[in-house]
């Protein structure tokens, strides 16, 4: 029995997913019958909708939901039929009748009793219409309530009843059949075959007694009846087409847990990283044995795999591919709802519907466009009477579009209104105290607008309760953020407003930027990448003794990327005359990035940083490289509000305003005992000597002091001394600075050493002439270089 | 104090294998459930001259230390995160952690891979011993000897024949992350608050 209870919730889930896709075409369905009122095509639809919720709600002894889809039901077959004329306020009590049944399914999905739901009212309301006084101008006398024909009633229900057995023997396949749920289901079902006659002859003989009690009326009826059979005959010729359509969706489509394909988005997360691992061995093999022919296989390979996978991630990002037209198909009734209640006429123009975007974004994307649509009506559009006085369409336009650019979906949202004000915006933000006189002043029009984005900034006159109350735009730009995305608002006064969301289409496998700070690799999405620019020192203005930059008309904010991550203090790694600027901007706010250098675009996989680090200040994840090690993932919209904060300049990490008075050396090395004559000898010449154990310290020392001369141990921890030395070479500081290789154990790799482009080699023991020969030989040789 | 250390140490290693052969016997003599019930399986490691324990089911694997990735905005003792065939894994110099002086990375430096609950941290240590079987009934609560800043990260010291291995907490040590609070209070926050 216990089997049986989870079949049950298993049907009931069912009913549920199925109860709401049909409610949410419903919605959709209504607001178009509101302007196509005699489309009988869209009518049979409404009313197969209400009738195959009524059907499982009974089916699952849903009383109450029964009872008020039944009634919509009843509503409906008398508008298909046309024995009744839709009007406005019968489109309310429909949609208030649907917004109850949305309330009842909601009310079972969390567990609570559907039954204690209140639909009297809609009830009420909607038993008016059936009513027979409640038809103006119409003419004819209709029964009370019109049966479908027996044999349209016997169609449906078959069908239906076909639908749930192969529902049920689907999940029976899964769980091994067993007989006594078997049963239990036919029992059921010819249960619920016989309440349903039941009930239709009780109906029948009600009608039936108030035709008798009403004489002649019912003789009319009874003609009329018949005069409708041919009628319905017809409907039911128009019938099979339609089932047509809805047939095969059921065949073609499966219903896949997400879980599934989050789990398949991950693994194809992992071959993209296997891939571009196999791509950078493959490039390696081919630099150091061209022109062979497994080297050439090799490569061969690497293309196909990359080719293969590409397609695999498009084809699994696909899967999770959804139209956004599930969110903007919720408009209409949205727009149409906020509309009645302000007074205003507004018109909404769906473009772009089938544009697809990722699951998890479609989510998210939901509230802030209703946000953005409500501010539109609200703040935006103009009444009537004030539209018509200033030569305008009486009705109001919003157009909801969507379309694909790149990696990104771009959403637009635009109204034919009022437009903004800049300087109105900024007045107000400057009584509510969000914004001083100097801010304001500087402020540049894209930053006015960005002003409705703060917490607490509502520029309605009177707060109404659908906006005004200045939360509403906030969600707007928390929810942007969250899915990296931009924000852009154009406007023009009198013309109207358009705001832009510029969002990823998928969360898991991003495009970055990969830049270097210090020693440092990070990748910054390249959805909040703006631009790059290279400046001079002397490009750089200051406003308030904070570094700005003038890009084209916009001033920019400049901060060293290190700063804003708390790891730039002593760090001199810029070069005056060579300044890497990345912009970038998130939500509405744009900031440019100083970086010590620009490498190169990468598609990522975002990693999770675990348990241990969690709420990384700047850091939203890692993701794993080519070469097998790990570079972090810049959490934009942290670095943009903590670059706001700090008060180190752009001058400070100059290599040039490095200050010594004497020469600096360098040593890197395990430790060995020959380091400490290294180190006398090296101070006994006038060296100041730092020294590092490892190569992780030695860059990073490297970074704080601008050495003169450099020794590195060839077999220094973690990494050798080569790649140290490789290291040290990409900084601007130390491009032409003497290195010198020493080896512990007379070992070394020519070859290697040329790469790494050291200036010489010593070799432990270390006697003090040989040292001082290769410092000086090592300088000359950099004379010549230069 | 260093000499000491280390004639014990090699003594005890014998001891342990006398162990070792002692309970091979008795495995073969009874099974094998008596020998889990009695003894505690850990792997020792040598931090700051002296031995620690960690239990072996919270011990995925041991690794040399390879290159990291410096995170910014973590405690000092953080070194940074590593790539573990396709998995970030953080990494804690242990010796910074309890804070003993720091000591370069050496030959016999290895990370210990700890899988413990949902936390997947590396703890950096000097050197790695070997699997101890420390009888239970030997273990004792945390003597007062032990200084008062890796107290609390230890569940009590299990005396072996001629040495005593110091039995790490790694649900203490692991509970408090690695993360940096912010001073400043992040923005989010203050987003989420508005």
């Amino acid at each position: 029995m216990a089997e049986n209870m989870d079949d049950m919730q298993e049907i009931i889930q069912d009913f549920l997913v199925e109860a709401d896709e049909l409610l949410e075409e419903l919605d959709e369905d209504l607001v178009r019958l509101e302007s196509e009122s005699d489309d009988e095509e869209l009518l049979n639809k409404i009313f197969r909708a209400f009738h195959t919720i009524k059907g499982s709600a009974s089916f699952l002894g849903f009383e109450k939901l029964t009872e008020l889809t039944h009634k919509l039901e009843d509503v409906l077959n008398k508008l298909r039929k046309f024995e009744l004329k839709l009007n406005s306020e019968m489109m309310d009590a429909i949609l208030a009748g649907v917004d109850k049944a949305k309330e009842i399914i909601e009310l079972i999905k969390e567990g609570g009793d559907p039954e204690s739901v209140d639909i009297e009212e809609n009830v009420k309301q909607l038993s008016r219409f059936l009513e027979e006084d409640y038809k103006e101008g119409q003419g004819k006398e209709e029964p009370q309530e019109e049966e479908l024909s027996e044999e349209e009633m016997v169609e449906l229900q078959k069908e239906e009843m076909l639908e749930e057995e192969a529902l049920l023997e689907s999940e029976e396949e899964e769980k091994k059949p067993k007989d006594d749920i078997d049963a239990e289901i036919e029992r059921l079902l010819k249960q619920r075959m016989e309440e349903d006659k039941e009930k239709r002859l009780k109906r029948r003989e009600k009608i039936l007694a108030e035709l008798q009690g009403k004489g002649t009326e019912g003789e009319e009826k009874q003609g009329e009846e018949k005069k409708e059979e041919p009628k319905e005959e017809k409907k039911e010729a128009k019938k099979p087409p339609i089932q047509k359509k809805s047939k095969p969706v059921v065949e073609q489509t499966i219903r896949v847990d997400v879980q599934r394909l989050d789990d398949l988005m991950n693994l194809v997360g992992e071959l993209v990283l296997g891939k571009n691992r196999l791509v950078s061995v493959a490039q390696k093999a081919e630099e150091k044995f061209s022109g062979d022919e497994v080297v050439e296989e090799l490569s061969e390979v690497a293309n196909q795999i990359t080719l293969v996978t590409t397609d695999l991630q498009m084809g699994v990002m696909k899967t999770r591919m959804v139209q956004i037209g599930k969110v903007f198909n919720k408009f209409p009734r949205v727009v149409r709802d906020i509309a009645r209640e302000l007074n205003k006429e507004v018109e909404l123009i769906i473009e772009g519907a089938d544009t697809e975007l990722d699951k998890s974004v479609v989510e998210e994307i939901n509230d802030p466009l209703v946000h953005i649509v409500r501010n539109a009506i609200d703040h935006g559009i103009e009444p009537p009477e004030e539209r018509v006085k200033l030569g305008k369409p009486r009705k109001g336009k919003i157009i909801l579009s969507a379309y694909h650019e790149g990696n990104y979906i771009i959403i637009e949202a635009a109204d034919d209104g009022r437009g903004m004000d800049p300087e109105k915006l900024k007045q107000k933000a400057l009584e509510k105290g969000l914004i001083t006189e100097t801010e304001a002043r500087q402020m540049s029009k894209e930053e006015a607008y960005a002003l409705i984005f703060k917490p607490g900034f509502s520029t309605a006159e009177k707060v109404t309760n659908l906006s005004g109350r200045g939360v509403g735009m906030d969600v707007v730009k928390t929810n942007v953020e969250k899915l990296n995305g931009i924000i852009e608002i154009k406007s023009e006064i009198g013309k109207g407003t358009k705001v832009i969301l510029k969002i990823p289409l998928t969360l898991a496998i991003i495009q970055a930027l990969l830049v270097k700070v210090t020693k440092e690799y990070f990748a910054i999405p390249l959805v909040s990448v703006v631009e790059t620019v290279r400046i001079t020192k002397d490009d750089i203005d200051k406003v308030e003794n904070k570094d700005v930059l003038r890009l084209r008309e916009n001033i920019i904010p400049l901060v060293y990327l290190g700063d804003t991550l708390g790891m730039g203090k002593n760090k001199r790694t810029l070069d005056g005359k060579e300044i890497y600027v990345v912009v970038v901007a998130i939500a509405e706010k744009k900031i440019g990035l100083v970086v010590d250098e620009l490498i190169g675009r990468e598609e990522i996989v975002i990693k999770s940083l675990g348990n241990y680090l969690t709420n990384i200040k700047g850091i939203s994840g890692a993701t794993i490289m080519g070469d097998g090690s790990v570079t972090l993932i810049l959490d934009v919209a942290n670095v943009i509000n903590e670059a706001s904060i700090i008060s180190a300049n752009i001058e400070d990490h100059l290599i040039e305003n490095y200050a010594k008075d004497v020469p600096v050396a360098l040593v890197a090395s395990r430790d060995i005992t020959d380091k400490n004559d290294l180190i006398d000898y090296l101070k006994d010449k006038g060296y100041k000597v730092i020294y590092a154990h490892t190569d992780k310290e030695a860059l990073e020392l490297a970074c704080e002091h601008i050495a003169d001369i450099v020794f590195i141990d060839l077999s220094i921890y973690i990494n050798d001394g080569y790649n140290l030395a490789r290291s040290l070479r990409s900084m601007p500081a130390y491009k032409t600075t003497p290195l010198i290789a020493v080896s512990t154990d007379g070992t070394y790799d020519k070859e290697k050493l040329k790469e790494s482009r050291f200036s010489g080699i010593l070799f432990v023991p270390l006697e003090k002439d040989e040292v001082y020969e290769a410092i000086e030989n090592a300088s000359k040789r950099n004379i010549l270089v230069a | 104090m260093n000499g000491r250390d280390i004639d014990l140490f090699d003594k005890s290693l014998a001891l342990n294998e006398e162990v070792e052969e002692e309970l091979a016997k008795k495995s073969k003599k009874s099974n094998a459930i008596i020998m889990k019930d009695e003894y505690e399986q850990v792997v020792g490691f040598i931090l700051h001259r002296e031995l620690y324990g960690i239990d072996i089911l919270d011990v995925e694997e041991i690794i040399k230390p390879v290159d990291y990735t410096y995170v910014p905005n973590t405690k000092p003792f953080v070194m940074g995160v590593i790539n573990l065939r396709g998995k970030v894994i953080p990494v804690v110099d242990l010796r910074k952690r309890f804070g003993f002086m720091a000591q370069p990375i050496n030959a016999d430096s290895r990370i210990i891979i700890i899988a413990h609950n949902e936390y997947n941290v590396g703890f950096l240590v000097d050197k790695i011993e070997k699997v101890y079987y420390v009888e239970k009934k030997s273990i004792e609560p945390t003597p007062p000897n032990i200084p008062q800043n890796i107290e609390k990260y230890v569940k009590g010291v299990g005396k072996m024949p001629k040495k005593i291995i110091t039995l790490l907490n790694i649900e203490e040590l692991l509970k408090e992350g690695g993360s940096l609070v912010s001073k400043t209070g992040s923005s989010m926050e203050v987003v989420e608050n508005g």
